[in-house]
């Protein structure tokens, strides 16, 4: 799921550029070294809405870079263990397929895909389907899943299409 | 049948719909645009996730989306959202899905859906003024 949150951060400027402009280069370096990295309690920095120094800001000791103290409201995105999501297959293979969650990249292993599902490497595509052909997962194929593992440093999980409801 | 999980420290966030995150990301593009500020180069993720929630707006107008959490004033913000996100369209499926529902009336749980299904296919012209 997508939050929005409140959060607060360090921001390091080399004295080079504490001159004109030093507005802009803040903002530029932040959103920069923010976005699209991972927070270790949170989760995956999609966005940032809006920020602010708040504070002086303090030379560094042993670097004389200065340190702006920053808050900022960002969108989040995190999965949490047991999450059913929507996503989009990308590969397919006898082992399972991967499906793209946002950011995330989640494996569906073969035994998490249930038995009346087999996969047919001759179809075009190639594809996992049902007995009577009515379901089809293939690359491109929206399929709702149930995470029970997620790596957020890496952006990688692993989830099941084995329950009611789940998978096309 | 293993329930989601959300940590104490989630319970009190700002929970937002697909949709409202792909109004957000829009915004700030079109904002970018118009001061014409050098658009940073996008990372992966940024990209996967923009692709993802387009194909995943479930309700197109802000309008929508806020028709639709007027009726669901009642659930837990998570459980709001899951639904929007998901989008059951019968009682057992959604109950099936995210089991909590159970702790309300399921006609509740049934108008609820009902009115999931109205602002998901809310016809845009109808949103005139938008």
């Amino acid at each position: 799921m997508f939050f929005r949150l409140i959060l607060n951060y360090n921001l390091r400027i080399h004295p080079k550029d504490l001159g004109p402009h030093l507005q802009e280069t803040i903002k530029e370096k932040f959103e920069q070294e923010v976005e699209g990295t991972t927070h270790p309690k949170w989760g995956y920095i999609v966005s940032v809405i809006q920020m602010s120094v708040v504070g002086k800001a303090r030379i560094e000791d042993n670097t004389g870079y200065a340190v702006f103290p920053i808050q900022y409201e960002a969108v989040v995105f995190h999965i949490f263990k047991n999450e059913i999501v929507n996503g989009i297959v990308e590969l397919i293979s006898e082992a399972g397929f991967t499906v793209n969650v946002g950011p995330l990249s989640v494996l569906v292993y073969s035994k998490n895909i249930p038995e009346d599902m087999t996969y047919d490497p001759n179809s075009t595509p190639p594809c996992f389907k049902s007995p009577d052909e009515s379901r089809k997962i293939q690359i491109g194929s929206h399929v709702r899943i149930k995470v029970f593992v997620v790596d957020e440093n890496k952006m990688v999980g692993m989830a099941t299409i084995s329950q009611d409801y789940l998978g096309v | 049948m293993s329930e989601i999980e959300i940590p104490k420290e989630f319970e009190d966030k700002v929970f937002l719909t697909n949709s409202e995150v792909l109004f957000i990301l829009k915004h700030k593009n079109e904002r970018m645009i118009n001061e014409q500020n050098e658009t940073q180069t996008a990372k992966e993720g940024q990209i996967k996730t923009m692709e993802y929630l387009k194909e995943f707006d479930n309700f197109h107008t802000k309008e929508a989306v806020t028709g639709f959490r007027n009726t669901g004033l009642d659930l837990e913000p998570y459980e709001l959202v899951y639904l929007a996100n998901l989008a059951p369209e019968t009682y057992d499926e959604a109950i099936s899905l995210i089991p909590s529902l159970k702790n309300y009336d399921d006609e509740k749980i049934t108008s609820i859906l009902d009115s999931l299904s109205k602002y998901m296919n809310k016809n845009q012209d109808e949103y005139l003024d938008n």
